[in-house]
């Protein structure tokens, strides 16, 4: 009786140690299983899984709300984990492999160009500077944070894309979508093509890095409002040309770049928030403080997100009236940048979490964004969404994922902006007859 | 006039039916895979808080009239898109007057005007003072990669400047019905034209001339289906002249078949973007010049003298801290048509002068809320006239006298101001301006929009100053009011 006394000690010291142990040193229960980032973007490891993150309690399939957000708060961004808190649903889903995610001709790119960038000023260069980036990631294992930023901007998996139709939602705390408005977007990409001729730069386009359009596309009273913006390709030289058409009046004006920090026709989005991070580098200081797995969006919806106009998909669920559709998440490791705007700004910080080589998706180099106010207090969260995993041209060995939208918290207020997009990335388009002035003209009447 | 009015009650009839049909509309009616349309239905009301128009009394108004504006809209624009190359746009507007009908004090009036009987394809249905059908645009574009032409009744707009036109200057205005006192400033008084534009936008060089970006060509034909100017009626709460003295015996000269052209060039080097214009038009006021006689029998043409015109415009964007974008415009003309103040009353003579009118405007935008949501946009311009040998002319046939006088530059200062909030349900806006000859406007505004289809906006509109001479702020004291708008766009 003693002695099972005596064992029965002994087993509960030996829990209790291995408890505590664990409290200092995370990860060392799972550590035999689970491998590192860095050995599965090098390709030595598979990625883990939700359920080999948290030792099965998780499983692909299963659901994540605010009862259970506990065990997946390690994967989630600060603004992810107060949406589930308040009411958001995460169905656990299904990662692709990574040639799965963007086109082979990109991946071929990266590959061929690994450890030729060097970065000066705001922009990675080809072995020197002046040779403008050929295309793929820049640099495929970031040391730092502006690193990590260029391979987001420079180093995007589409040449071009036309989105239409965009549906914007404002979507207030109740849950209630009270207001819709459309839009489109056109963005031809000038250097770093690796999908649609001509590859590398545009030859005359040697100094722009991408030119769009983008024009609201209803209610009437906005029809054609829009704008026409060139970036160059490093906005610390040359800072951006913008035009604005106001149909209201049927007046072209030029536009200055505070437009970045203004919101999207009144939306939570700015226009410096669209695609994860759209400010111009040079206002900004970058830190890269990690990388870690993190739950983004599914790249492959089991069920379709658009209907065969390219408006949402009615079978898509919510949870909170409007407010929180409820997706697919899966694992992909991310590179965690923190940027403090040098300018005077709207925000405090942003803290961008961005897709790592190999798991870079087609329609978007960033999965969210965390955004504080000045007093650095959370914001808004910002969260990109694809689930559509398509062929460009129909063509099975060019798989690519698009964007499907983005959704925009105001954690403040309760406001939200859902923003649906039918992606059509790598289409057809020239810098000249797609992208000019005319052609914001034309749309605008 | 006013029995028949009411008893016809047409606007109520129309309207209604119209409107039901829809009022279910999401924001935009899909008819088929190539046909839409989208549209508005709008009231607006504005109640006069000048003084009587001095205009109308010597034309017998007695009381001041309570109401300046009570109108009701109904436009849809239609598009055609069959593909990417061609494209059909025409906009439809039905609208009713009751403004005279529900004010006793106003004398009969037509609010529907033409600019002339004989020409000016206007499109329109009806023939009525308080009813009007018509196709205001009616066009098709072909799309042809680099060139676009547009072909067919159209509004060509050059100009950027606010509050004053500069380089817009192709199509006339209709005053006819709230002279220049939408908050859309041109857009609803705009008048299309007939007319064949063209554009050609050229490649980007790779050689010589890769430092030139965006660069296009613009230009456009006006057959010969011209008009003028619309005035507002004689009795129109809004009218701007006094009555022609009977001792006139007006023609209107014919020029039917004279052809308007205008072309320009654009482009940008670095981040200065700026076009050159030249412009063949003709006067969109008409101007009498003396043929025969004398009182009590005076034969004089109205005619609508040509004028060349040559623009440029310019646009900067100074940077991060700045942030202000700079915007210039200016226009010249050899031959600006004045009135000789040499000539008699009874003999008017038209004087050619050398006129140039220019602008300058810094807009930025700004964050002057404690949370910033959005930016206020602030604009501010001054505009000039420059007129010589401004001593020799007068801007009426009457004797010469202060009231006709033209100075030889005249200056106004705007301030534009538009803060939306609340996620753009809410705008608030201002807009003030300010010739430094001694008269000024304002028009404060409020505008809310619910959902996707309700918006209701409100402005108040002070004209005041001095300085009263014809076409100034001052002048047009009689046109102060509030004014308001319920719309349901689809």
């Amino acid at each position: 009786m003693k002695a099972t006394k005596i064992i029965k000690r002994w087993n509960l010291a030996v829990v209790l140690f291995a408890f505590i142990f664990s409290l200092f040193l995370p990860g060392a229960l799972r550590g035999a299983t689970i491998p590192s980032v860095e050995d599965v973007v090098a390709g030595k490891e598979r990625i883990p899984t939700i359920e080999d993150l948290t030792g099965g309690k998780v499983k692909v399939g299963d659901l994540v709300d605010k009862n259970n957000v506990e065990l997946v708060k390690e994967y989630l961004t600060a603004a992810m984990y107060e949406t589930v808190k308040r009411g958001m649903v995460m169905r656990m889903g299904t990662q692709l492999p990574p040639d799965q995610l963007n086109p082979p001709s990109f991946g071929a790119a990266t590959v061929r160009n690994r450890g030729k960038a060097v970065l000066i000023g705001n922009a990675p260069y080809y072995e020197k500077e002046g040779n403008l980036w050929p295309g793929g990631i820049p640099f495929p294992v970031a040391k730092n944070g502006l690193e990590a930023m260029c391979n987001y901007h420079y180093g995007r998996a589409w040449d071009s894309y036309h989105t239409d139709p965009i549906d914007l939602w404002y979507v207030n705390a109740k849950g209630e979508n009270y207001k819709t408005i459309g839009q489109e977007h056109i963005y031809v990409k000038c250097s770093g093509r690796t999908v649609e001729p001509p590859f590398g730069t545009i030859p005359g386009y040697e100094n722009v890095y991408l030119k769009r359009i983008s024009v609201a596309t209803y209610p009437r009273e906005i029809v054609g409002l829009g704008q026409f913006t060139v970036r160059y390709y490093d906005p610390g030289k040359d800072y951006d040309t913008g035009f604005a058409y106001l149909p209201a009046f049927k007046r072209t004006i030029r536009i200055s770049a505070t437009t970045w920090q203004d919101n999207i026709v009144g939306s939570d989005i700015t226009y410096g928030d669209g695609d994860g991070f759209q400010d111009p580098f040079n206002g900004w200081n970058f830190k890269l403080t990690g990388r870690k797995f993190m739950l983004v969006n599914e790249p492959k919806s089991p069920t379709p997100i658009f209907d065969v106009k390219g408006h949402l998909s009615k079978t898509v669920q919510f949870d909170q009236g409007k407010k929180y559709p409820r997706l697919g998440w899966v694992i992909a490791p991310v590179d965690v940048v923190e940027g403090i705007p040098k300018i005077k700004h709207i925000y405090g910080k942003k803290v961008v979490y961005v897709m790592m080589w190999p798991y870079v998706f087609t329609g978007s180099g960033i999965h969210a964004t965390d955004i504080y106010d000045r007093q650095m207090k959370l914001w808004k969260g910002y969260f990109q969404m694809f689930g559509r995993h398509e062929y460009l041209n129909g063509d099975p060995k060019t798989p690519q994922t698009p964007l499907s939208g983005a959704l925009t918290y105001d954690l403040q207020t309760g406001h939200s902006t859902l923003m649906w997009m039918h992606h059509m990335p790598n289409v057809k388009l020239d810098p000249d007859k797609d992208v000019n002035l005319g052609i914001l003209l034309k749309k605008g009447r | 006039m006013k029995a028949k009015f009411w008893l016809t009650k047409k606007w109520l009839l129309v309207l209604p039916i119209l409107f039901l049909g829809v009022v279910e509309a999401k924001a935009e009616i899909k008819l088929g895979d190539t046909l839409s349309v989208t549209g508005y239905m709008r009231h607006e009301l504005a109640v006069h808080t000048g003084k009587m128009n001095p205009n109308n009394t010597v034309i017998g108004q007695k009381d001041n009239n309570t109401i300046n504006l009570s109108r009701s809209f109904f436009q849809t624009e239609w598009a055609y898109n069959p593909n990417e190359t061609f494209n059909v746009f025409s906009k439809v507007k039905v609208i009713s007057d009751q403004t005279q009908g529900l004010d006793s004090k106003l004398n009969d009036y037509d609010a529907f005007p033409l600019a002339t009987a004989r020409y000016g394809g206007y499109l329109r249905a009806t023939n009525d003072r308080e009813f009007d059908v018509e196709m205001s645009e009616l066009y098709a574009d072909l799309n042809l990669g680099n060139l676009w032409f547009r072909l067919g009744k159209q509004q060509i707009v050059w100009g950027e400047m606010v509050s004053a036109r500069i380089l817009d200057v192709i199509n006339p205005l209709d005053w006819s019905w709230h002279f220049q006192l939408e908050p859309e400033e041109f857009e609803n008084i705009r008048m299309a034209q007939w007319a064949l534009r063209g554009r050609y936008n050229v490649e980007q060089s790779t050689g010589a001339f890769e430092w030139l970006r965006d660069l296009y060509v613009e230009g456009f034909v006006n057959p010969g289906d011209i008009s003028p100017t619309v005035y507002p009626a004689p009795g129109s709460p809004f009218n701007l002249k006094p009555p022609v003295p009977g001792i006139f015996k007006v023609t209107e000269a014919e020029h039917r078949s004279d052809q308007e052209f205008g072309f320009r060039l654009g482009g940008r080097i670095g981040q200065i973007a700026a076009t050159l214009n030249y412009l063949h038009l003709y006067s969109d006021a008409g101007f009498f010049e003396w043929q025969s006689g004398g009182p009590p029998a005076i034969q004089v043409t109205d005619k609508y003298p040509r004028t060349e015109l040559y623009g440029a415009s310019l646009n900067y964007n100074f940077p991060n801290p700045i942030d202000v974008t700079v915007t210039y415009e200016g226009i010249y003309s050899p031959e600006e048509p004045y009135y000789d103040r040499a000539a008699p009353v009874t003999a008017p003579r038209i004087s050619y002068n050398r006129t140039l009118r220019h602008a300058i405007r810094f807009d930025r935008k700004t964050f002057v809320l404690p949370t910033p949501q959005s930016a206020m946009m602030i604009q501010i311009q001054y505009s000039q006239t420059l007129v010589s040998n401004s001593e020799s002319i007068k801007s009426t046939p009457s004797p010469f006298s202060s009231a006709n006088s033209i100075d030889s530059t005249q200056n106004v200062i705007a301030l534009i101001l538009s803060q939306d909030l609340w996620h753009n349900n809410i705008n608030l806006s201002l807009t003030a301006l300010y010739d430094l000859d001694g008269a000024s406007m304002l028009r404060p505004g409020f505008k809310y929009r619910s959902g996707d289809h309700w918006i209701y906006d409100i402005y108040g509109v002070i004209l005041a100053g001095e300085e009263g001479r014809p076409g100034r702020y001052g002048s047009l004291n009689f046109a102060d009011e509030i004014f308001g708008r319920i719309t349901y766009q689809f």
